[in-house]
């Protein structure tokens, strides 16, 4: 309203698209070879070339309460502007804010000896800072969603659902200014890695959530953190700003000035942006935008998805054969070839095979597959459906009472549902109803059994047993209401063995028990395509952010 | 009844009768206001345009389907996005399936939407409104405000609301527009009948013994039919570009069945690279609304004596 | 005395109109299933009862209405589920001025030009002049706005590289959106414009000015326009509110930070509060507007201003 009719405005406007153009020429003009190794930029004298680095996200953060933040986008910024114990660069742990860490013979006590480091307003970073972060996301007061985060640790699971108050009991210790000291319940090798990559992790200010109370973190100005960046402004749905922190201990790392994130929501406009140069890289690009670029980059792992089909007694898919003949019958590598993402890897199995062990692939080591070819076998489903027919005392599959598919309404998700359903009537010829629904409430289908088959996109973590643990019987997360014992026992007896190897091997024969019953189909793992103008250097698209890591870029030319 | 037996008895006027040659004879032959309305909207070439488009798509949209090779859920992942050719006349989409037939598939959806999805509200707007207007007072203030309020509740709760508990078809969406949509005709048919219950017609009927119900049915709500036939026909477009709208935003009707909003919507993705798939049904979309409102302009031209020129 | 009676009566049932408006949104949209604390990745069904009970929403309905209401009561519309931290007061003040911004330049682009193409059309009926406004506004009605602000964006800003792409910044960044928000407006006030001039032209008024040997000029200025203006004034009303509230659509492809996105994806996503705080002050919004539309009658249109 302010900017109505504001001739200032437009005057300033012209002025600034003058000197653009005339500072656009000089750059092309004057070029300076760009520097390889980003850890000496900082020596090599880059007057004339601005380090500043635009990027469009599609949403705007949530919050910048290292707390209640659960989304993509805040973790995006807040792991520029604040740091934890240990940090994820290049897909590999390094040190944060903590100098070293040792670990007991037994696994179980984690020792944190901390950097002197500061927040960016100076204040020195001490072990109270993260003990204070850690309570107060567990503090059922607060709210947080995400205090399974924290379960690996003594009783936090039981200071979190309100039943124990005494914070001495929690294996959660400040020994000194300096030291913090994490202990755990059981020896849980990915807690390293679950440290690094959560920034539910990262040190929270005690005196600021006390003087902004429940503002805390809506704005710049109720925010300070550790990271290499600061936080300078924040217009909502708008525009983020970030400048360098000059008191990072590791400032002289950091080559770039400043970080612009715009908040595009429709993807035409940042793909236009982008080839306008409006902005300098953008993430999770669809399939289709990507065929007018010759040069993009790709991006597989963190997620699974696979199709949960109701088991449950009563249901039509309770009978094993069918769901085998559903199985069968799906032809990934075409859906993956047609309409995924750039970089989708068809899924064989509940794990990731991006998550390691002591630098070896889990999936090599401890080997598992549904055995269904990814092209799906025609023959193979047709024998089941005849298996499933018979047992229900059907002729034909059209006498088979109706199939929902409940699909939440995002475009991929519905084109996978199409191409599913078209799949079975193809094949099969069984007819799946489409019903798709706004997220909210096809999770709300999901939770309450109301559904026959539904694509369900899950993180896989870091810890093999992520998915896996979900499918006890009578827990929550079972969402195809599968049961079966012998895979109920296996999961609860290798979540308190010790013998690490042991515990691994029975999560393999649990896994294999459910693949064999086909409650669950995983389909594939979701890749993602980005898109960074050339003379953007040092750009990473990893696990900790699950999208680009900014935070080591510079501009080149 | 008994009033006006009553009149017939104790009439207290007296026939005469007219003799013939007292009149001018008529010379043109009389014409009916309906015959009028006809030819004055043949004569309007502008308005025929738009009748004839519409006829046109109709009956593409009941052949071309019944008529091609592919189906509408036919897909061929191999040969996705594939340019206009004689195989494929539009091309096809990203799951490879024929545009052509899912095009006018699609138009069958969006008529049909758009068809129904604006005469039902404006019948439910006639009789409440029609109610309102005619009783007045106190039952007209609890419908307005009634009215007021639900013209504020955000539309997008019902919609959602209906197709939890009807599913994401064709019917579902119509029965939302139902719900959303009556107000505004229910406004305007109410403004009418206050003007013209005023009038001596209405007396006439009233003082002949005419109960309330054919009152406002029989003589008032006929007089205001003209405009709002008029205003039907502009609102099927209203009711296309709604669930184009609501495609927009992702829900609508549920797939595999095409509607031009949902391929307009999907076209809109894709429109850099693959530009026919967002300007042949953005185009179709337009040409309809533009021939609704081409002969509903020129149906109320026609229907509206006071613009005989 | 009378226009003071008049204006109270009017308060008390818009205050009425409000409560109810509340009321009814209230539990028609707590009908709606699903869950709010969710994205397309998964929490844990332990962690959602948690999260629900935090919020209070495991509670009687009647007993979450009563403290919704005593909280609205005091101007107070809670927090955005969503956006853990932000209140929907504070949601509203950001994002209301960007709206109404780009509501305000729409009318006031469309508002004159519409009015002055539907008189043009009207006193050249049939002639070339009337075709091409006609051609224009119906045009202007048949581009769904999505598709019109793809092809404003692909033609201006990718093409011609004349105006910016997206985002709210500068004047220059105004006018793509202004110019698709602004085209079905001007669309409709043409239409309404012209067949209110028509109906207009051919009143008794008007053939005794003409009679009385006025000026053409001043028949058209002060018998024609002004009344034809009336049902443009009653159109306004409803027109101005849903403008200034935003519109999702330009909003969603220039990148705009108005109401508009809020609204839906609130309803969409589930956020309680967002969406009966925008319901509220939206209808609060509609009254005031509409409150407004009938002092502005007083003042067009003589025959009103006698009747009170």
């Amino acid at each position: 309203m302010n900017k109505l009719f504001n001739k200032r405005f437009v005057g300033l406007s012209l002025l600034a698209l003058l000197f653009g153009l005339a500072a656009c020429s000089t750059t092309t003009g004057t070029e300076t070879p760009p520097s390889e190794n980003s850890d000496e930029s900082n020596d090599v004298e880059q007057a004339n070339i601005d380090q500043i680095f635009t990027f469009a996200g599609h949403n705007d953060m949530v919050s910048l309460d290292v707390s209640l933040i659960n989304d993509e986008m805040s973790a995006l910024i807040m792991y520029a502007i604040n740091e934890g114990l240990v940090r994820n660069s290049y897909d590999e742990v390094v040190s944060g804010l903590a100098d070293s860490y040792d670990i007991s013979e037994d696994g179980l006590i984690y020792t944190f000896n901390l950097r002197d480091a500061t927040w960016s307003d100076g204040v020195e970073v001490t072990a109270d800072d993260f003990v204070y972060s850690f309570f107060r996301t567990l503090d059922p007061d607060t709210g947080s969603s995400q205090t399974s985060s924290f379960d690996s640790i003594v009783n936090a699971a039981a200071y979190a659902s309100g039943e124990l108050t005494e914070q001495s009991e929690v294996g959660i210790e400040a020994l000194d200014d300096k030291t913090l000291q994490l202990t755990l319940a059981v020896n849980n090798p990915f807690f390293i890695d679950q440290l690094a990559q959560g920034t539910n992790f990262y040190p929270i200010r005690q005196d600021l959530v006390e003087e902004h109370g429940e503002s805390y973190g809506s704005n710049p100005e109720t925010f300070i953190g550790t990271g290499p960046f600061v936080l300078t402004s924040w217009e909502k749905e708008s525009t983020i700003e970030l400048e360098k922190n000059e008191v990072y201990w590791d400032a002289e790392r950091i080559t770039l000035d400043k970080v612009i994130e715009l908040i595009i929501p429709d993807e035409n406009t940042r793909v236009s942006m982008f080839e306008l140069g409006d902005v300098d890289a953008l993430y999770s690009i669809s399939a289709s935008q990507t065929v007018s670029f010759s040069d993009y980059g790709t991006y597989a792992g963190g997620t699974l998805q696979y199709l949960a089909l109701n088991s449950d007694e009563g249901e039509l898919l309770n009978n094993e054969s069918l769901r085998k003949a559903l199985s069968y019958a799906i032809d990934r590598e075409s859906i993956v070839n047609a309409i995924a993402s750039p970089g989708t890897e068809v899924a064989e199995r509940m794990v990731d095979p991006s998550i390691l062990i002591e630098g070896d692939p889990f999936t090599t080591l401890f080997p598992n597959s549904t055995n269904v070819p990814s092209g799906g076998d025609e023959e193979q489903a047709l024998a089941y459906l005849e298996e499933a027919l018979d047992q229900l005392g059907l002729s034909d599959p059209a006498e088979l009472p109706d199939i929902t598919y409940v699909s939440m309404d995002s475009p991929v998700h519905q084109q996978y549902a199409e191409a599913l359903q078209e799949n079975w009537r193809d094949k099969l010829n069984i007819n799946v109803n489409l019903s798709i629904l706004p997220v909210p409430q096809a999770i709300g289908a999901l939770i309450e059994g109301d559904f026959d088959i539904t694509l369900v996109s899950q993180s896989t973590g870091v810890n093999p047993d992520t998915l896996l643990k979900g499918f006890t019987v009578g827990n929550g997360n079972n969402y195809s209401n599968w049961e079966n014992d012998a895979y109920s026992e296996l999961i609860t007896e290798q979540a308190s063995n010790q013998d690490f190897n042991a515990s691994m091997e029975q999560l393999q024969e649990a896994e294999s028990i459910l693949l064999e019953s086909a409650a669950t189909v995983p389909l594939w793992l979701p890749g993602s395509a980005y898109l960074v103008q050339d003379y953007v250097g040092d750009l990473h698209y990893g696990r900790q952010t699950g999208s680009i890591e900014f935070i080591y870029a510079s501009i080149l030319e | 009844m008994s009033r006006s037996e009553q009149f017939m008895i104790e009439n207290p006027f007296e026939r005469v009768g007219a003799t013939d040659h007292a009149n001018d004879p008529i010379v043109r032959p009389t014409i009916s206001f309906w015959s009028d309305v006809r030819r004055r909207l043949i004569a309007n070439r502008v308005a025929m345009f738009g009748l004839i488009c519409i006829i046109l798509i109709l009956i593409l949209a009941i052949i071309v389907p019944e008529l091609s090779s592919y189906s509408y859920m036919d897909q061929n992942l191999s040969n996705t996005n594939a340019a206009p050719s004689r195989d494929h006349f539009f091309g096809t989409d990203s799951l490879g399936r024929d545009l052509w037939v899912r095009v006018w598939v699609g138009a069958r959806v969006s008529l049909a939407v758009g068809i129904f999805g604006s005469i039902i509200p404006s019948v439910i707007g006639i009789v409440i409104g029609g109610i309102s207007g005619y009783f007045g007072g106190f039952i007209d203030t609890i419908i307005m405000r009634a009215v007021d309020i639900i013209i504020c509740i955000p539309s997008m709760i019902y919609v959602i609301l209906i197709m939890l508990v009807f599913g994401s078809g064709p019917i579902p969406l119509i029965i939302a527009f139902a719900l959303t949509g009556w107000m505004g005709a229910a406004r305007d048919v109410r403004g009418l009948i206050l003007q013209l219950k005023e009038r001596e017609f209405v007396l006439a009927s009233k003082l002949l013994g005419a109960s309330h119900l054919s009152l406002i049915f029989k003589h008032l709500v006929p007089n205001t039919l003209g405009i709002v036939v008029v205003g039907m026909t502009m609102s099927v477009p209203g009711a296309i570009f709604q669930e184009a709208y609501l495609s927009f935003i992702g829900l609508g009707i549920s797939p595999p069945i095409p509607s031009w909003g949902q391929l307009a919507n999907l076209g809109t993705a894709v429109f850099r690279i693959y530009p026919y798939q967002l300007l042949i049904p953005a185009l179709l979309i337009s040409i309809t609304m533009l021939s609704f409102n081409l002969f509903g302009d020129g149906l109320r031209d026609a229907l509206d004596p006071k613009l005989r020129s | 005395m009378s226009v003071i009676r008049f204006i109270v009566k009017r308060f008390i049932i818009s205050i009425v109109t409000i409560f109810l408006l509340v009321t009814l949104s209230f539990f028609l949209l707590r009908t709606l299933p699903g869950n709010p604390f969710q994205t397309e990745t998964l929490l844990t069904v332990e962690m959602q009862e948690k999260m629900m009970s935090y919020y209070g929403l495991d509670k009687p309905l009647f007993e979450q209405y009563l403290t919704y209401m005593q909280n609205l009561l005091q101007g107070d519309l809670g927090y955005s589920i969503k956006y853990r931290n932000r209140t929907v007061n504070e949601i509203i003040a950001t994002s209301f001025p960007v709206s109404a911004d780009l509501g305000l330049r729409a009318l006031a682009v469309a508002l004159p030009i519409g009015l002055f193409l539907g008189v043009l059309s009207a006193r050249k009926r049939g002639k070339l002049t009337d075709y091409l406004c006609v051609l224009l506004s119906v045009i202007g009605v048949s581009i769904p706005s999505f598709i019109l602000g793809s092809f404003l964006q692909y033609i201006f800003a990718l093409k011609l590289q004349i105006l910016p792409m997206a985002q709210w910044q500068t004047e220059w960044h105004t006018i793509l959106p202004t110019i698709a928000l602004a085209l079905s407006l001007l669309a409709i006030l043409t239409r309404v414009m012209r067949a209110s001039m028509l109906e207009v032209m051919s009143q008794d008024y008007v053939k005794t000015a003409k009679a009385k040997g006025l000026s053409e000029g001043k028949i058209v200025r002060r018998h024609q326009i002004r009344n034809a203006s009336i049902p443009i004034l009653t159109m306004l009303g409803p027109m101005v509110t849903s403008v200034l509230m935003g519109t999702f659509v330009v909003e969603k492809i220039f990148a705009l930070p108005g109401l508009g996105q809020h609204f839906i994806n609130s309803i969409t996503g589930l956020d309680y509060t967002v969406t009966l705080g925008l319901t509220v002050f939206f209808g609060i919004f509609m009254v005031f507007a509409n409150f407004l539309v009938d002092i502005a009658y007083g003042i067009v249109d003589p025959r009103i201003r006698l009747m009170k």
